[in-house]
């Protein structure tokens, strides 16, 4: 056994041991699994870091102003200082980073909202509308499937938003209540809801369901390769 | 003025006494006497009026006015002991001689004289008689052996004798002049023979005699050598000249000859003083000289009148009587006419008329309304006109001549005097003597007097002297005598004008110190003064320098000493605080000018003053100018009502109630306002209230509430204080903050809102809320049902062994081409259309962008895919947004596609983790070389093949996303689609995600080219692209789980319908049963 396939080896043995721990947990909440869970956390926790300090201060903080052009250790200072005061927001002078995460989120929300407007509110939009356009239909498929593809879009779109709609009529001596028609309508949406739902479960058990098979095989694979390691060595 | 003659004394006193003022028999039935007021009519009468306007000016004017501090009532009482001493002392017929001295004296004292009228015509005697007869009763024995040689020595005896009158009111530095008052005056009985000894017995003290007495000795020998000065046309000083006659010869330019041989250069320099006589000419003069006028007759007074000197009635009065009128009209008009041009050239406008009972008016009691100032200041003025041509320059001559020269005063004083002289009644030049005229300025009074010393006696005047001998020694012949002014003077002056003689700073505000000094006085006796009663400083009049005054003194300690000449110290101090404590002792109206030695020193009336003069400073109402100003005119107001004023009266209107002041002025107030009203009064039973403790007021207010109970008001429909001001008080605001009120009680409390039955339920559920949300709650765990963990166990053990005996047991499945209608439209099929685009060496963009959990499925959907991009020959770059991406990248090439030995830095590329998520990866879009310069590994990933000509993120042929996380997709395809161009966007992503990102793909436009969805989307593209890959290998186990997984669902579904069917049935059962 040479050293790669040593340390081959012993990563399948500790995925197969840390496989085992996560399935006890059949049994209810036990060490094992909890074992597991922690040394799953931890070691994403520590590659993380490491990621992090590789990968972006080093190449793009730390050496730009050590070694970098004169531009390269302006931008570098410019950016050191904000981390340093995003740093002082683990210490007492935790607000003096404030300005730090206000800019941060700032810039964030404002890239998010830009690219929700232009990137999904009117690209759903207007597949929305053209779902019902026939000028807009693929010739290459069924042209009534398209048609009531458009019709299901469309009414799952309105009842789903109506369905969303809470608005009440105030009158006295009465119980608020969203009008009847609202009340109506918001059902239809309330189907087309359980049914993305439906879906959204089925893709969550199918994702589960996928993990389960991949590592049954995984234990297998790891079976076979110990018992062919073993048949082998005997 | 009508006036009363005291049926005892027979001296006149103010028709409004009761008590005769100077023996204080009752008026009752007294004859009441008018003076007559017309004057001119004759020689007599103006004379008589002269006398009565003098008295009536130190009988009722200053003793209606100013009965509580008149000292003119002192001053005439004076006046008529120096006539008693003179009668006593004179022979008759030099008393008759009606000289000036004695008609000064007679005004002075015209109580002296029962009737003024004989008096006023007692004026045929010589002068210089009388004049020799004081002085020789003053000088002694040794005096008298010089006769007078001639007339105009006898005129010269004349002013000896006012020498002697000013001496004489040396009775007042006597030990007690009010006790010698009775023996001499009313009575008449002569004094003793030591009188005239006491009366220069203090002199002698102080060391007057002596140089006096060279001084007379000198004058003496100046007599029987003809003094210049005595005999004007043999004079060589002008300045010493005082007669009318003798100045004269002023009014002509003198010869150069007798200039420089006679006069000395000071006296040169008053002759340019003392051209005022510069009427038309000495002619005049002359003439004037050889017009025999009646001594009190109005045409004496015109001499300087050149125009009228000539139509001047001559009298049939003696040469030496015409000069003695003249005297008088020199000193007086000396007075009136400055010696400055301006003076000099209205003399010449007072019309011939004008005569001395116009310049008497002063003595108007009529006209001393105009205020105590207008009232003082003809005191003053006497005494100035009278008396301070006794008072002597101060050192070396300068005074008179700066007083002369430099005085303003003047001015306005020779401005007046044409005004006085416009009056056609006599006696117009002596109105600088008008009170009337006094108030419009201080110096206007006071500079006559000062003019007064070089006209009639400046052989007294240092400068007048004509051997320095005679000019070094009268400055301490002078400050003894002459210091004082004479007695009656001092009645008027305060003895700090006493002690500060100096003419120039001490005279002119003599008027305002003197009414301030009685505020002051005042407020002393008044007892509401406090220094630090934080008046502010204008307001305030202290006797005690201010601090600024105090820091100069102390800078200058011996300024007052500077100030004051030599010849004007006192060296015998003892003698005089004497005279001043026997003085103020016995004349309580003259103790408010008694206020404050400038020395510091303290007078014993001051200290006997215990109450008023005791209190601090503090305690001493210091009022500003104006506010003394107005207490002046309060006072004087007053006085002129009710006669006599006390002087706590006049403070009364400052008083304020000791009661209020600690109400009014407290912390309240600003400091402004405190600073001005806080009027410190003397010590109150408030004072000791403590700061903070609660007025009698308020505790009255108070209700006395024993306990809640007993105020009829139960604690929780009432608040009452139980702290500070208001405790006790109920129905308050309660100072603290409410915490901690008891929600329970606040949710009894009813609602008077109208609300609905359902705002109510909200009500309900919110008070219970509120009122859950304090308790602690216990959950207990319900024990897990054992047929449920016995399912759980069932169903894990079923999905377990029918998926792991299916992939024990089971074969890779060959998969099936789908068939191409299953494949329309479908995401994995575009994604396969977008990859068949591809060709060798273009560049794609592969971003690993799943957690490590997700790794199986992801790996076992995008093995396929990536496989198909590595056939296509395509250079990869890896990216993720995910710090666990670059890594799982790697493991993922080198798990799933070692078969098509991709390198790194050859046909692929990691370049690592990028952070900031959207912003990151905008900022990847715009800059992708600037925001990842180096590779995962560090190397230089941009000049590697894959990014070769690669500058932007559209240079990329295509850019598929493996992700998770629907955000991530969402991100990628809101973020880098709309910058993508003609770029496809695919993804590889996990089943859950397909609903979401379906709508992408469906939309039209396509925001996403294709995708592929889990296993089965995999499956499909394995079968698609006709090379099995993972998800061939899974398929079998996988659809087995899912089989299995339906089939348990379905199971369980179908078990809980049974069930419920069953209990549906049972209950129905039930209830036919019941």
């Amino acid at each position: 056994m040479t050293m790669a396939n040593l340390l081959d080896f012993i990563g399948l043995a500790l995925g197969f041991l840390l496989t085992i721990l996560v399935f006890s947990y059949l049994l209810g909440d036990n060490p094992f699994f909890r074992l597991a869970i922690h040394i799953f956390i931890g070691v994403s926790a520590a590659y993380v870091a490491l990621v992090t300090v590789n990968n972006v201060l080093m190449p793009r903080l730390i050496i730009p102003l050590f070694q970098g052009s004169q531009g390269e250790r302006l931008l570098s200072i410019l950016l050191f200082i904000p981390s340093i005061f995003l740093l002082l927001k683990v210490t007492p002078l935790r607000k003096s980073g404030n300005w730090t995460i206000a800019i941060l989120v700032g810039i964030g929300a404002a890239a998010a909202v830009g690219g929700a407007i232009t990137g999904t509110l009117f690209p759903q939009i207007l597949g929305t509308i053209n779902s019902v356009d026939p000028a807009a239909y693929d010739v290459t498929n069924n042209r009534w499937n398209q048609i009531i593809n458009g019709i299901i879009i469309v009414l799952g779109t309105l009842t789903t938003l109506i369905y969303f709609h809470f608005g009440t009529q105030d009158i006295p001596g009465r119980q608020d209540k969203r009008l009847p028609i609202i009340e109506k309508v918001s059902q239809v949406g309330n189907v087309f809801l359980a049914i993305t739902f439906g879906a959204l479960y089925a893709g969550v058990f199918l994702t589960a369901l996928t993990a389960l098979v991949e590592r049954l095989t995984f234990i297998w694979d790891f079976l076979n390769e110990i018992g062919f390691q073993l048949f082998q060595t005997f | 003025m009508a006036e009363l003659l005291c049926p005892n004394c027979g001296r006149h006193n103010s028709k409004d006494r009761e008590f005769c003022d100077f023996c204080g028999d009752p008026l009752d039935g007294a004859l009441q006497v008018e003076e007559p007021s017309v004057p001119g009519a004759s020689e007599s009468p103006e004379d008589q009026d002269e006398i009565s306007r003098l008295d009536s000016f130190f009988s009722d004017a200053e003793s209606e006015n100013l009965e509580t501090e008149s000292p003119s009532q002192e001053s005439s009482e004076a006046g008529s002991r120096l006539d008693s001493y003179l009668s006593e002392q004179e022979p008759p017929s030099q008393l008759d001689a009606g000289d000036t001295s004695s008609r000064l004296d007679d005004y002075l004292s015209p109580q002296d004289n029962e009737d003024p009228f004989e008096e006023s015509f007692q004026s045929s005697v010589p002068e210089n008689q009388e004049t020799y007869s004081r002085l020789d009763e003053y000088l002694g024995e040794d005096n008298l052996t010089s006769p007078p040689p001639s007339s105009q020595a006898q005129e010269t005896e004349d002013e000896s004798s006012r020498l002697d009158d000013f001496f004489s009111d040396e009775i007042f530095d006597s030990p007690d002049p009010f006790q010698e008052l009775p023996r001499s005056e009313p009575s008449g009985n002569p004094l003793p023979e030591n009188s005239l000894e006491d009366f220069s017995q203090p002199a002698e003290e102080l060391s007057l005699p002596e140089e006096l007495e060279d001084k007379l000795n000198g004058t003496e020998a100046e007599f029987e050598q003809e003094d210049p000065w005595m005999f004007p046309a043999e004079e060589t000083d002008p300045a010493g000249g005082e007669l009318s006659e003798d100045w004269d010869f002023l009014k002509e330019e003198p010869s150069p000859e007798e200039v420089q041989s006679e006069e000395p250069p000071a006296t040169q320099e008053d002759d340019s003083d003392w051209d005022f006589p510069d009427f038309e000419s000495a002619g005049e003069g002359t003439a004037e000289k050889e017009a025999p006028v009646a001594e009190t007759s109005p045409g004496e007074w015109d001499f300087l009148d050149p125009a009228l000197t000539a139509d001047q009635p001559l009298g049939t009065e003696s040469q030496s009587a015409e000069r003695a009128s003249d005297n008088d009209e020199t000193r007086l008009d000396s007075l009136d006419a400055n010696t400055e041009v301006q003076s000099s050239e209205q003399l010449p406008q007072s019309s011939p008329d004008e005569n001395d009972l116009e310049e008497w008016n002063f003595l108007d009691p009529g006209l001393e309304d105009e205020g105590k100032i207008q009232e003082e200041s003809p005191r003053e003025e006497q005494a100035s006109d009278e008396f301070d041509w006794l008072d002597l320059p101060p050192d070396k001559g300068e005074i008179p001549l700066d007083s002369l020269d430099s005085d303003e005063g003047k001015t306005q004083s020779g401005e007046q005097l044409p005004q006085s002289s416009s009056q056609e009644d006599g006696g117009e030049d002596w109105n600088f003597l008008d009170p009337s005229l006094a108030n419009e300025d201080e110096l206007q009074d006071t500079v006559p007097a000062d003019e007064g010393a070089p006209d009639e006696f400046d052989w007294l005047d240092p400068a007048s002297s004509s051997t320095p001998e005679e000019y070094e020694s009268q400055p301490e012949f002078d400050s003894e005598g002459f210091g004082e002014d004479s007695g009656w003077l001092d009645m008027l002056q305060s003895p700090e004008s006493r002690e500060a003689p100096e003419p120039e700073s001490i005279e002119p505000e003599k008027p305002q110190t003197d009414w301030l000094d009685k505020i002051k006085r005042l407020n002393q006796s008044s007892d509401l003064v406090d220094e630090d009663s934080s008046f502010p400083d204008w307001l305030a009049v202290s006797e005690q320098p201010s601090a600024a005054e105090d820091k100069a003194d102390a800078d200058e300690p011996h300024s007052d000493e500077s100030e004051v000449p030599d010849w004007l110290k006192v060296e015998d101090e003892k003698s005089l605080n004497e005279f001043l404590r026997k003085k103020d002792l016995t004349n309580e109206e003259y103790q408010p000018q008694i206020t404050e030695h400038p020395g510091g020193k303290q007078s014993p009336q001051e200290k006997e003053d215990a109450p008023a003069a005791g209190l601090s400073d503090s305690q001493q109402i210091k009022f500003p100018s104006w506010a003394g100003d107005e207490t002046e005119k309060t006072k004087k107001s007053t006085g002129k009502q009710s006669g006599s004023v006390p002087a706590n009266e006049a403070t009364e209107p400052f008083q304020i109630g000791e009661e209020y002041i600690d109400d009014l002025f407290n912390e309240e107030l600003p400091d402004w306002l405190t600073s001005a009203s806080s009027v410190e009064i003397a010590p109150s039973p408030m004072d000791d209230l403590a700061q903070g403790e609660l007025p009698g007021w308020v505790e009255a207010m108070r209700p006395v509430i024993e306990s809640a109970d007993s105020s009829g008001l139960s604690e929780d429909e009432e608040y009452i204080e139980n702290y500070g001001p208001l405790a006790g008080i109920p129905s308050v605001l309660p100072a603290e903050a409410e915490i901690g009120i008891n929600l329970n009680e606040t949710g009894k409390k009813p609602l008077d809102l109208l609300t609905t039955k359902s705002h109510q339920d909200y009500v309900n559920l919110l008070k219970k809320i509120i009122s859950n949300e304090n308790k602690a709650k216990t959950i207990q765990r319900p024990a897990p049902p054992q047929t449920q963990r016995m399912l759980r166990w069932l169903i894990a053990i079923v999905l377990l062994v029918a998926t792991a005996g299916t992939v024990i047991f089971s074969d890779i499945i060959e998969p099936q081409p789908p068939s191409p209608a299953q494949i329309q439209g479908t995401g994995y099929a575009a994604l396969y259309d977008q990859i068949e685009k591809l060709s060798d060496g273009q560049p794609v963009l592969i971003a690993y962008d799943y957690q490590p959990a997700a790794a199986g499925e992801l790996e076992i959907a995008a093995a396929t895919v990536v496989d198909h991009l590595m056939e296509q020959g395509t250079y990869l770059s890896f990216v993720s947004t995910q710090p666990t991406g670059p890594a799982l990248a790697e493991e993922f090439l080198s798990s799933t596609q070692a078969e098509h030995g991709y390198l790194h830095n050859q046909k692929y590329v990691n370049l690592g983790y990028l952070p900031g998520e959207s912003a990151g990866l905008l900022s990847f879009l715009i800059a992708p070389k600037q925001i990842i310069p180096l590779a995962f590994n560090g190397s230089n990933a941009w000049d590697s093949p894959p990014l070769r000509g690669v500058n932007s993120i559209a240079d990329f042929r295509m850019i598929m996303v493996i992700t998770d996380d629907p955000n991530t997709a969402k991100t990628w395809i809101e973020q880098v689609k709309t910058r993508l161009g003609g770029t496809p966007l695919t993804m590889v992503v996990s089943a859950q995600v397909e609903p979401l990102i379906q709508p992408y793909f469906r939309s039209s436009p396509r925001m996403l080219d294709g995708y592929v969805a889990g296993v089965i989307d995999s499956m499909n593209y394995e079968q698609l692209s006709a090379r099995p890959n993972l998800a061939s290998k899974i398929w079998l186990p996988f659809n087995t789980g899912i089989i299995i997984s339906v089939g348990i669902i379905f199971i369980g579904g179908l078990a809980n319908g049974v069930l419920s069917l069953f209990s549906q049935r049972r209950t129905k059962l039930v209830g036919e049963n019941q």
